[in-house]
């Protein structure tokens, strides 16, 4: 049953810790991407039910990759995690489509709290 | 005795009450025109007049009632707020506090060496001159009361958003269309991050499911640039009913609550015409100060009188049980996740993920009862710092921020002393005289500001001021007399480390019996009980700007994220609080600085630590990679070699015991989810 | 009045255990239970007649080589048991080779120090039951001594 999620981070570490937090809650992480384009290349070849999607990182950021998962997936279930004073680029990637955002440093529990709201919605 | 059951909770409400009246006093002595507030001190002398009477504390009573009287003279306007009355009411409020303290050691209110009679009989003396008598007290409290009713009721239903014409037409067209009009309240939870994007998701979803927002309040402009507190009000169109809607906004995360009301826009039109007649009225009946600063001023009473109504006393020990147990249960739930996964037996992943996500929210809660707002430690401060400040002829606005934030209930008897000692400073170092601040062409009134907010996963709390600043030469100067630099050396370090030097303990003198604070005394002693709590404390000062004392806590001493590492076949836990990131080296990348081992990362230079070697275990595999986690203490960073990252877990910190307190090195043990331990590295104590 | 303390005999019982080939015993009143020793995770850095800490049903218990306490030599893989006491909220467990049981004597049968000098007031006295010679350790002042140790 357990949901399948996608973590995009450029950092090594977060992608670490965000994994350990959702698989903890009993998520399944399908995947895992450094940046925007291998993120799309990755939701592609996976179909995962939510993504975790960082805001900067190189080659591609993460609201045009939200852009561009949505161009395959209307219905892609993306969550931003950004980082305090982003909130532009937050409201940015809510008009692009994102369900919902986290802000680090995070706490476990708002990850989760995130994911299963959004994963749940019809 | 049947008194006896009431008498904690009559101390408790009392306590409460007189740390309310410090509270207002503070700010009458300011606006003394403020009606609302005195109408406030009137209630609350008048109930704990009839508490004390009920209890039988009779001097207690007296006390109150005469209080009482000269506020009713005062609120009738049949009397003048005076300074000298606003004095003798705070030694009021001290002499009410002092009984209190006797009645819960002796049982009575009879002080000894404090002459009640005598503020009594001043009371009643004021009460002489203002020759009018108090017949109509009980028609006119009536009266006022019946007003207060009306107030509320129509606050109720008047609807923040001004309905214009155009907006009238605009609505109507949508009903035509099948739309219906609503008016939706959203309150995002208190400290919640990056409002205007979390509003922003609530609009984007009310358009995703069709709906049409026709005003906000603050506007779209204001909402973007954060100006709002933590809720907004919306009008919207929307072919849902009001029952879908509030399903559909409620599942937007930060989302505290949605008020949700269907309504007529042109029936609110007539509402809100029929309250300002109303309002015009009123002020021309009240006729006094301006108009805005007491209306926020009462919203503010409000919420903060119905946050005390709404708390719960509770046992102490029961939560430290229940947190105990807590911990017990993130430990089994771990130990079953272990096992189970040598299995993976499917048919129990989902009860599994469950369980997990049941503990997660159990483990949440646990920790928020045990957190308390920090409103509880800083409500006696503005009465201090008023006095302080008149004892040391000082002119200062204190201004408190954030008092909302929550910290562990823990800190809250601790955390005190240190601020007060901290503002002590500021009032007596920091903020200059008014001549010379006006010689130096800064506002006459100095400020203080005593600020909290989370950060993270700490408490951040602020004590700034804008007064001469740190003087670095006599700072230095001091230092080298006690030994604690050398002159060469003082010479080289910048401001940032000559002022971390106040911190150190031999920087304190204690030698003038005259000197009431300065700042460096006792500095060290604010160190140390931050420390104790897992905590840092940092200082930033410019000359004549101001200084800034910052005290970081962590949000709680019970549970903490942490990273696991392992070196030789044992485990050891970093609290993620103090990392800053992770990477890994080869031995090529250590390069040797002054005996100092480091690594360069993005340019700049980190001292490294190997852990075996600090701690003093044999290590025979040494191989070309190694992971380093880089933590902070203070403003430094170094980095820890270890031998794997495991991944991050949330622990219970135990303590070692008494057995281990010559051990600097770790601040306790966990047990990890396989049954074994993890000791918890202390990283401030690592490298010496 | 005045009692002298020797002449009232007073009845004890005492948990008796072996380390090296000395019995020895601790006062029931400290013991908490007995227990197979389990894995225990060494605490670099402690003093040295601190083995580690274990995790007793969640709790963390600190763990002590008494032969080193009492300076004297055991082969740490003999260490089969381990008795826990509780003194002053301090819980510690004691490294044994084997628990013998529960010994029942009185105070005229423990004989003063002499040629147990070496163990200072960390002992009692000699427990004489028959041809059975069982050093009486006070439980008390040993953890006391580990306590104050590099304070």
């Amino acid at each position: 049953m357990g949901k399948k999620v996608l973590i995009v981070d450029d950092a090594a570490f977060m992608r670490m810790l965000l994994k350990d937090i959702v698989t903890k809650a009993g998520y399944e992480v399908v995947g895992e991407a450094a940046n925007g384009k291998e993120a799309v290349e990755k939701y592609k070849e996976l179909k995962p039910d939510v993504v975790t999607m960082d805001i900067t990182m190189p080659e591609m950021n993460g609201i045009e990759a939200v852009k561009e998962i949505k161009k395959v997936d209307p219905n892609a279930k993306i969550i931003m995690v950004s980082a305090m004073g982003q909130q532009a680029m937050v409201i940015e990637a809510i008009q692009a489509g994102a369900k919902d955002f986290i802000v680090k440093p995070f706490q476990p529990a708002r990850v989760i709290e995130a994911i299963k709201k959004v994963a749940e919605e019809g | 005795m049947m008194k006896d059951e009431y008498l904690g909770v009559f101390i408790d409400e009392s306590r409460e009450a007189i740390q309310r009246m410090n509270e207002i006093l503070l700010d009458v002595e300011k606006n003394p025109e403020n009606m609302e507030a005195i109408n406030e001190l009137f209630r609350l002398l008048h109930t704990l007049k009839g508490m004390a009477g009920t209890m039988e504390f009779n001097t207690m009573m007296t006390l109150c009632h005469r209080m009482e009287n000269v506020l009713d003279e005062i609120r009738n306007g049949r009397m003048r707020l005076t300074e000298d009355i606003i004095d003798k009411l705070f030694k009021g409020a001290d002499i009410l506090d002092q009984m209190l303290d006797r009645i819960i050691d002796e049982g009575t209110d009879e002080l000894i060496g404090v002459d009640v009679d005598g503020l009594i009989g001043h009371f009643e003396s004021i009460l002489n001159k203002s020759s009018m008598n108090n017949k109509k007290e009980k028609e006119e409290e009536e009266r006022e009361k019946e007003r207060e009713k009306e107030e509320k009721k129509e606050e109720s239903e008047v609807i923040p958003i001004e309905i214009t014409d155009e907006l009238i037409h605009v609505a109507k067209e949508a009903k035509e269309r099948g739309y219906r009009v609503f008016y939706i309240k959203v309150f995002l939870k208190e400290g919640a991050q990056l409002k205007s994007a979390r509003i922003y998701l609530v609009l984007h979803k009310i358009e995703d499911m069709g709906g049409e927002i026709l005003r906000t309040n603050p506007s779209i402009e204001e909402i973007e640039e954060e100006k709002f507190e933590w809720d907004v009000d919306l009008l919207i169109v929307a072919k849902q009913n009001s029952e879908k809607l509030s399903k559909a906004l409620s599942s937007v995360s930060d989302i505290e609550k949605v008020i949700i009301r269907e309504i007529d826009p042109e029936e609110i039109k007539k509402q809100q015409e029929r309250k300002e007649e109303s309002d015009k009225v009123e002020k021309a009946v009240k006729k006094s100060i301006p108009q805005e600063s007491t209306s926020t001023v009462s919203s503010d009473y409000d919420k903060q009188r119905r946050k005390l109504s709404q708390t719960v006393r509770v046992d102490i020990e029961k939560l430290d049980t229940l947190m105990n147990l807590m911990g017990e249960l993130v430990i089994a739930r771990s130990r079953i996740v272990e096992t189970l996964k040598k299995y993976s037996i499917k048919e129990i992943d989902e009860s599994l993920a469950q369980l997990s996500r049941i503990t997660l929210d159990l483990q949440n809660i646990v920790m928020k009862i045990r957190m308390v707002p920090i409103a509880y430690v800083f409500n006696r401060f503005p009465r201090m710092v008023r006095d302080l400040a008149k004892q040391m002829n000082k002119e200062v606005n204190f201004i408190i921020e954030g008092e909302d934030t929550e910290l562990d209930r823990t800190f809250v008897e601790e955390i005190g002393d240190p601020i007060l000692h901290l503002l002590r400073n500021a009032i007596d170092h920091g903020i200059e005289s008014k001549e010379e601040r006006i010689a130096k062409g800064k506002p006459p009134v100095g400020t203080i500001i005593l600020s909290a907010r989370h950060e993270g996963n700490n408490v951040v709390i602020e004590v700034s001021d804008d007064g001469r600043g740190l003087d670095r030469e006599r700072i230095a100067k001091r230092a080298i007399e006690r030994g604690l630099i050398d002159e060469a050396r003082a010479a080289t370090l910048p401001d940032e480390e000559i002022f971390q030097l106040i911190f150190l303990p031999g920087f304190s003198t204690r030698d003038q019996v005259t000197q009431v604070s300065g700042r460096g005394v006792g500095m060290d002693v604010v160190k140390n009980v931050v420390e104790n709590l897992k905590g840092s404390v940092s200082i930033e000062s410019q000359k004549d700007k101001g200084t800034k004392v910052t005290i970081r806590l962590p949000l709680t001493l019970a549970i903490i994220q942490a990273l696991l590492v392992k070196v030789n076949s044992l485990v050891y836990a970093i609290p993620i609080a103090s990392i800053d990131s992770t990477l890994k080296i080869t031995k090529d990348d250590i390069q040797v600085v002054q005996d100092q081992e480091v690594v360069v990362i993005r340019r700049e230079v980190i001292p490294i630590i190997k852990l075996w070697e600090t701690l003093q275990i044999p290590h025979d595999v040494e191989s070309e990679s190694m992971n380093v986690v880089i933590v902070r203490v203070g403003n430094k960073k170094y980095g820890v070699v270890v031998d794997t990252l495991i991944g991050q877990d949330d622990i219970v910190i135990k303590s070692l015991g008494k057995l281990f307190r010559d051990v600097k090195e770790f601040s306790g043990g966990a047990v990890l989810g396989d049954g074994s331990i993890a000791l918890i590295l202390d990283v401030t104590n690592l490298t010496e | 009045m005045e009692v002298n303390e020797k002449d009232v005999v007073r009845e004890f019982e005492a948990l008796s255990f072996s380390i090296g080939d000395q019995e020895m015993a601790f006062d029931v009143d400290y013991v908490e239970q007995v227990i197979d020793k389990p894995e225990i995770t060494p605490v670099p850095k402690s003093k040295p007649m601190i083995k580690g800490i274990i995790n007793l049903r969640g709790r963390i218990v600190p763990i002590i080589d008494l032969a080193g306490v009492l300076e004297s030599h055991v082969d740490e893989s003999k260490y089969e048991s381990i008795v826990v006491v509780k003194y002053n909220d301090i819980e510690a467990g004691f490294l044994v080779e084997s628990v013998k049981g529960v010994l029942r004597a009185s105070t005229n049968e423990v004989e003063g120090i002499g040629s147990l000098e070496k163990y200072g007031d960390k002992s009692k006295g000699l427990i004489k039951k028959g041809n059975r010679l069982v050093v009486y350790l006070e439980v008390s002042k040993i953890i006391d001594e580990i306590a104050e140790e590099g304070l």
